[in-house]
This record gives structure tokens, sequence and C-alpha cells, in this order.
């Protein structure tokens, strides 16, 4: 045994050159025990071509520079081959304006990245290789693909348009200098008239520097408005003409004639003529529009009134209203103070003489005077009894005393007194009417002998023989009235009688309806009846022969003037009661009286108005 | 220091014919369960789709140790074992690469722990070892990339401590002095520790699940050695 453990004890001996080896062969062993993996993938893709991308700018890929004039849409596309877009940026002087991850689309230049100036315009787009590399996978292998233009701007506003007016060939025109530049749009002419009418042109040629306002004819304001629109901005100007249409006037009240000077017509390509007018009539058309001055005798003067004077300019513009002015001119008659003033006015065609009766206390004058001066002829004194009346036809005048009728030449003063009583304690005469034949009606009234009460009388007496052709009694107060040729007399309850001689024939009771105005004076067989119109009735048949009607109400009939007079407000109407000629006079005198065409006002003075 | 250490064992002298000292190497396969589970989570992490190039594969393993024959039927010993695998996944184009490897060792200290089937043979006796230990496993993760001309690279050590055994059954042949054997077994993780990191004892390494990972070196073990008897 122990040999064998001499065999195996050097084997441990570290130093003998075969256990050197072992210990050689197993720390190798043991320096490579750990593993160490070494496996590697490779994934056999290809890198993207970059060749094939592209970029392309609307029409402007030749280009190198690009003028502005104006914002502008550009479309553009990338073309990113087989990588993957990433996105696409527009950048103008390096600054982005726009992203988008469309490999194609649109941008716009405009405010306020426009300016004018030199301006850089660069497109690019951003892929990714798309290859599936990790470089790709990590958004490390990314590509910028770019192109640059010029851009050279000019994106400055027009400037404000300046305008001027003129008129050429009887036209109102505008003017403006013309925008020279390619971004031009269109001028815009926009006229707002005073009457809130407009009117608006555009004109999409840039040579276009003038407008023909064929419809202004002035007498209005207008406001023109010219705006300049470019493609960058709008500019708006404008002037204004005030043409006031006016004219001028001047009467004279010695012939009532106006003078009437007209404006000139400036813009006589519309001119078609003017109209005066007076108080709304037409009164003088005048077409040739040098002759400015014209002459107007007034229809309607009056007292204490204006007349409207107003001229109408018509035009050759239907579309605007027509131009007036109208003026108001006091056209009164010139008065004349009354001579010799009375309480009421009588026209005696025998004497051809306007007769005033003037009274203070119980005396009463009967004045004389010219019929158209109103200066008194004579007077004569009666007694200021309860009626008087002067007749139209004839020399005398008729007035009651306490016991009498008197009838008095006016001429020769003369008097003759008639009982006019059939009682001791009876009324004086009342409700006198004297005839050009001197026969006379008149009523009283006395203690009714039969009873109690009173009793009424009336009775036409033929002053030339003191005898009565016509007497009646009863209860009702009367009021006959003889016409002015004493041809017919209207008794109580309206029964008119035709007197012939001395006697008298019933020809029946009038009914004509309306208000009794008496027998017509210078024609005794009509009658006038106030109604809705004027009513004459044939006072021998009582049937209506004729109508005459006007504005307001009737007055009176003139008689010397033959005129029917009528009134309403502020206006007196004549109608001549043959030819019906109407005729206006403006008059504001409630208390006038119209007698032998003289207005006689209630302060005393007297015009003529026919 | 691991070589020197192998070198001072086989270097002992016993006095006595009841001790033998001896040393092996043999192939062992790992499950390494929850690592590979990591290994595929690294898969999903990559931007690309790389490949598992390594996955954890068998490979060798090491052991020396000493044991005393009991009655000539028990045996009982020390011994220190070494054990290694790695895990790879790998991507690699024309743009560049990346690696991410798990590296994972391990050494233990086992009680051999057997019975002589056949005490009486001469020539050829049969054993049956029941072989417990404590491993000790570390791990180190190292994940590199080469990209655009650049590289990089960032690892991260974890250790961990597992109790196992690995019954197994072996015949040897003495020879004089010496002792060839054979044994063929199954390493069973008993026990598996938290996976802690080497820069912060207090962090282990959870799976996606948030459940504890362990380095499993369960497998079959076979091992080839030689002995001499003192």
């Amino acid at each position: 045994m122990t040999p064998r453990k001499q065999h195996y004890l050097p084997t441990i001996d570290c130093f003998r050159p075969v256990v050197l080896l072992k210990h050689l062969a197993f720390c190798l062993l043991l320096g490579s025990c750990r593993l160490v993996p070494e496996g590697t993938y490779t994934n056999p893709i290809k890198e993207a071509d970059y060749e094939l991308l592209s970029l392309s700018l609307n029409n402007y890929n030749d280009n190198d520079t690009i003028f502005l004039l104006s914002p502008v849409s550009f479309t553009f596309r990338a073309d990113p081959g087989t990588t993957k877009l990433l996105r696409t940026e527009v950048l103008l002087d390096e600054q982005v304006i726009t992203t988008t991850s469309e490999p194609s689309g649109t941008f716009s230049l405009g405010y306020p990245y426009l300016r004018t100036g030199t301006l850089t315009l660069r497109l690019q787009f951003i892929t990714s290789s798309n290859s599936g590399s990790l470089a790709d996978k990590l958004g490390m292998e990314t590509v910028v693909v770019w192109r640059e233009w010029v851009l050279i701007v000019d994106v400055d506003p027009p400037p404000a348009p300046v305008i001027t007016h003129s008129v050429v060939n009887g036209y109102s025109v505008i003017s403006w200098p013309g925008y020279t530049k390619a971004n031009f749009v269109k001028y815009t002419v926009l006229a707002e008239y005073s009457h809130y009418l407009r009117a608006q042109r555009t004109f999409t040629d840039p040579s276009v520097t003038s407008w023909t306002d064929s419809s202004y004819a002035g007498g209005y304001s207008v406001q023109y408005y010219v705006t300049v629109e470019t493609k960058v901005a709008t500019r708006t100007s404008s002037i204004s003409k005030n043409n006031i249409f006016d004219f001028t006037v001047t009467y004279d009240p010695a012939d009532s004639t106006a003078t009437i000077v007209l404006p000139p017509v400036v813009y006589s390509g519309t001119f078609n003529r003017f109209v005066i007018r007076e108080n709304g009539i037409d009164r003088i058309t005048v077409t040739d529009p040098l002759q400015t001055t014209q002459r107007l005798k007034i229809q309607s003067p009056g007292y204490q009134v204006t007349t409207e004077l107003s001229v109408r300019y018509y035009h050759n513009s239907p579309d605007h209203p027509i131009v007036a002015a109208s003026k108001a001119i006091l056209t009164e008659i010139p008065a004349q103070r009354i001579p010799r003033r009375a309480t009421k006015y009588y026209y005696n065609a025998t004497l051809q003489q306007i007769v005033g009766f003037w009274s203070s206390g119980s005396t009463a004058r009967l004045i004389r005077m010219d019929p158209n001066t109103l200066q008194p002829i004579d007077s004569v004194t009666i007694y200021n009894g309860p009626s008087y009346h002067v007749p139209y036809e004839g020399e005398y005048a008729y007035f009651s005393r306490p016991k009498d009728l008197v009838k008095v030449n006016l001429v020769t003063h003369q008097e003759t007194s008639f009982p006019a009583i059939t009682s001791t304690f009876g009324s004086g005469p009342s409700v006198i009417t004297g005839a050009s034949n001197e026969l006379v009606s008149y009523a009283w009234f006395g203690p009714n002998p039969a009873g109690p009460g009173v009793i009424y009388y009336e009775r036409v007496l033929n002053t030339l023989t003191g005898t009565e052709i016509y007497y009646l009694t009863g209860t009702v107060s009367p009021t006959p009235v003889i016409s002015s040729f004493g041809t017919f007399l209207r008794a109580t309850n309206n029964k008119i009688y035709k007197i012939n001689g001395t006697t008298t024939t019933e020809v029946g009771v009038f009914s004509g309806l309306g208000l009794w105005r008496g027998f017509r004076e210078d024609q005794p067989d009509e009658i006038f009846v106030a109604s809705s119109t004027m009513q004459i009735y044939d006072a021998n048949t009582m049937t209506l022969k004729r109508s005459i009607s006007a504005p307001g109400g009737f007055v009176k009939y003139d008689t010397p003037k033959k005129k029917m007079v009528f009134s309403e407000y502020g206006k007196v109407h004549t109608v001549d009661i043959n030819t019906l000629e109407l005729k206006t006079y403006n008059i504001i005198d409630f208390d006038a009286v119209i007698i032998n065409g003289l207005l006689l006002t209630s302060n005393g003075n007297f015009i003529r108005l026919y | 220091m691991r070589l020197t250490l192998i070198v001072t064992a086989l270097s002992i002298t016993c006095a006595t014919a009841q001790v033998r000292l001896w040393g092996a190497f043999g192939y062992g396969t790992y499950a390494m369960s929850d690592i590979k589970e990591i290994q595929s989570d690294f898969v999903g992490d990559f931007p690309v789709t790389p490949q598992i190039t390594e996955n954890f594969p068998g490979y060798w393993n090491y052991e020396i140790g000493g044991e005393k024959v009991i009655d000539s039927t028990y045996f009982v010993g020390a011994c220190l074992g070494y054990g290694t695998t790695a895990g790879r996944v790998q991507y690699t184009d024309y743009s560049g690469s990346i690696t991410a490897d798990q590296l994972v060792s391990y050494v233990s200290v086992g009680i051999p722990l057997g019975l002589i089937l056949n005490k009486n043979r001469k020539r050829y006796t049969f054993t049956f070892d029941l072989r417990p230990a404590f491993v000790f496993s570390s791990m180190s993760i190292e994940i590199a990339s080469v990209l655009g001309g650049q590289s990089t690279k960032e690892s991260a050590g974890f250790r961990s401590l597992n109790l196992s055994i690995q019954p197994s059954l072996g015949i040897r042949r003495k020879i004089s002095k010496l002792i060839l054997s054979l044994d063929a077994g199954y390493h069973v993780t008993l026990l598996g520790g938290r996976v802690f990191l080497d820069s912060n004892r207090e962090a282990y390494l959870l799976n996606k699940k948030g459940d504890e990972v362990k380095i499993d070196w369960s497998g079959f073990r076979v091992t080839a050695g030689l002995a001499i008897v003192l």
C-alpha cells in the first residue's frame, strides 16, 4: 500500500509539470465557464430611397422669385416617395406659419405675416425613412426636404382716392386718380342722395376714373363715395355737393305781380322744365332754363294773408323726386281807410252808390258814398227805429218810427210818412223791404183785440198811392219780403205772391229746402236758397233752375258785380253768376264785408278784390 | 479568486481513506421561468421586433467538494458549485443594433448527503445523493445599443439566495485511489428568494404582474467527476 501512496502523493505536487498542465487545463475550463451570449439577429431591410422625394408649389416651381401684391393662397404638394411624411411646414422668414401632416394642402400668406418687403418663403417637409429600421422606429432617421422662394411683396393699402367734382355737359361728374398696381380689384362709386335714394356703380377696369351721374339734378344734396378696392385693402373717400334749390321772389302790390328769379340750372343735362305754381295751381311753365326771370300776376291776392308761390323743377331723372321750393309772400292788396265808417252797407243801383247806415242812440244816418272810394257824398238823418231798408233799386230808403213808416229820398232828403199800425198799442214797423216801384213791405204786432196775447200784421203798401195791396194778420211772427222791383212777395208761411199793379196773386208755397236767402236783386224772379249748394229757383214756378257750388258757405250775392260770394277759413271765393268763374282770395277777417267788389275790413280799411 | 479556490481544493491532502475530495463538471438545464418572462418583456419593449437569440440554455456547471464515507453506507460532505446561463434579446439592421443580455450565474454551497446503495460491491458503487444547498445567484442585465455611430450601454446587477435540493443517482468506479463518478439528478428550488437590486438592497425585482421574480435554477443535472480517496 505504501508504494501506492507514494505513487499518488506526488500527484498533488503543484510544481510537477504534469500537475501544472492539469491545473492549467482546469483553469482554462473554468475561465470559459461563463456563458456569454453571442447570438445576433439581423433584419435585412433596406434604406429608403431619398432621391424620390420632391416638392412643388402651385405654378411657381420654376420661379425663384415670386411677386406678391396681395394676400395669396398657395397650394403645395410634397411627394415623400416611400418615406413616411411626418409633417409639412411653411416658413416665412424662418417663422413657421403653417404646419400640417398632410402631403398637400393650401396655405395663405396674409396678414400679419405678409408685409411689404423681401421675404423668404420656405416650404419643407420632414419624413422618416419608413424603412422600419431601429433608427426609423426611434425617430432618428428623418429627412428634411425644402425649397425656398424669394417673395417680393408690396401689400401697402391703396391711397385714399381724391375725388373731384365737375359739371360736364350739364351732368354731375366725379373723378378720381387711377390705381395702377396689379392688385387692383374694383372701384365702387356710391351716390347717396338726401332723399335716401342711392346709386352704386362698380368698375373693374382700373382705367375708369370718372363717373357721370346722369340722374343728379341738383336741388338736393348728394354725397359721393369712391372706394378703391385692392386685394390688400379698401380705401374710401367722399365728397358732397349741396345744391339747394331755391328761388327769389319780389311782389309788387301795385299790380299784384310777383317777379320770380329762378335758380340757374347747373345740371342742365337733366333739366326738363320749371313750373311756377300759385297756391298749388300751376301758373307758368318754363322750358328754357335761361329764362330765369318770370313775372306772375297773382290771382288770389287778399287781405292779411300770404300767397304760396312754389317752383317745381322737373328733371329727367324719374327715380328722383321732383325738386321744389316754395315761398309764402304777402300778397295783401293795398288797403285804404274807409273815410266814413258805417254799420251796414248797401248798394243802390239807381244811384250807383253805396249807402252806409250809421246809428247812435235814436239817431241814424244813411250815408251815400262813392262806390269805389267810399268817399261820403251825402247823408240823411233818420230815426233809429227797429227797422230800415235801402232798396237795390230806386232813390228811396225806408225806416220805421214808433207809429209810422217813413220813405225818404236819398238825394232830396224828402220824407213821406205812412201810418203804419192799426192800433194805438202796436209796435213800430219792422222787417221793412222796399222796391224800386216804391212798394214797401213791412210787419208789426200789437195786442190781440179779440183776446189775450199779440197778433201779428204784415202789409205791402204802395207808397205812391198810399194804398194797401196786401194785408195779413196772424199769430205767427211775419217776415214779409218784397223783391227789388216789387214784383214778388214772400209772405208768412213761405207763400209766394206775384204782385201785379195793385193786386197780388198767390203763386204758391215755396218748398225749396234750405235757408231762404231772398229774391235776387238784379233779377227778382229768382230766389236764392242756401243748401249744400247755392240753389236758384224760379219765382214764377218755384222750381229749381240751377245750382252753384263753391268751397265754403254762401255769404251773399254781390249784386253790382254779379258775384256769388262764398267763404271758408282764410279764403273768399267768388263765382260769377253767369260765367261761373271761380276766384279765390286769401282773406282772414271774419267780420269783413264785401260789396261792389270791395272788401271792407273790420278794422276800417277797404281793398278792392275785383 | 474562483480559480484560486479550485486549485487550493484540489491540492488538499487528506490523511484518511474514508475521506475523498472530488471535482466535477457537468451540464445542467435551467427553468428560469420568471427570468424568461422578463426576457419576453424585453421583446415587447423594443421599438422594433427583435429576436431572442439566447433563451437561458443549458450549460456547463462545475463543482468541487469533499465527503466522508461513514460505515461504507452513508456519505456526507460539503461542496461548492458554480453554474451559469444567459439570455439575449437582439436586433440589428443597417441603422444600428440593440442588445439586451441577462447574464445569470450561481455559486452554491451544498452538503453532499447520501447513501451508497451497494456498499458490498468493490468495483462499481451506486449512490443516491440528496445534496441540499444554498444557491447564491447573481444576474446582470446589460442593454447596449449602437445607433448612428454612437454606442450606449446600461447595466444593472441583482442578487438572490435560494434553498434547493438536488436528488441525484450516481455510479462510481474506483480505480486505485481514484474514483470516477457519474451523477444524474434534478435540481429543485425549494425556496426562492427575492431578487434584490445590487445598488439598493431594498429594491427587488417584480414582473409586470407585480409578482416577485425568482431565479429558478431548477433542471436536470448530469455531472462527471473525479475523486481522490485520501
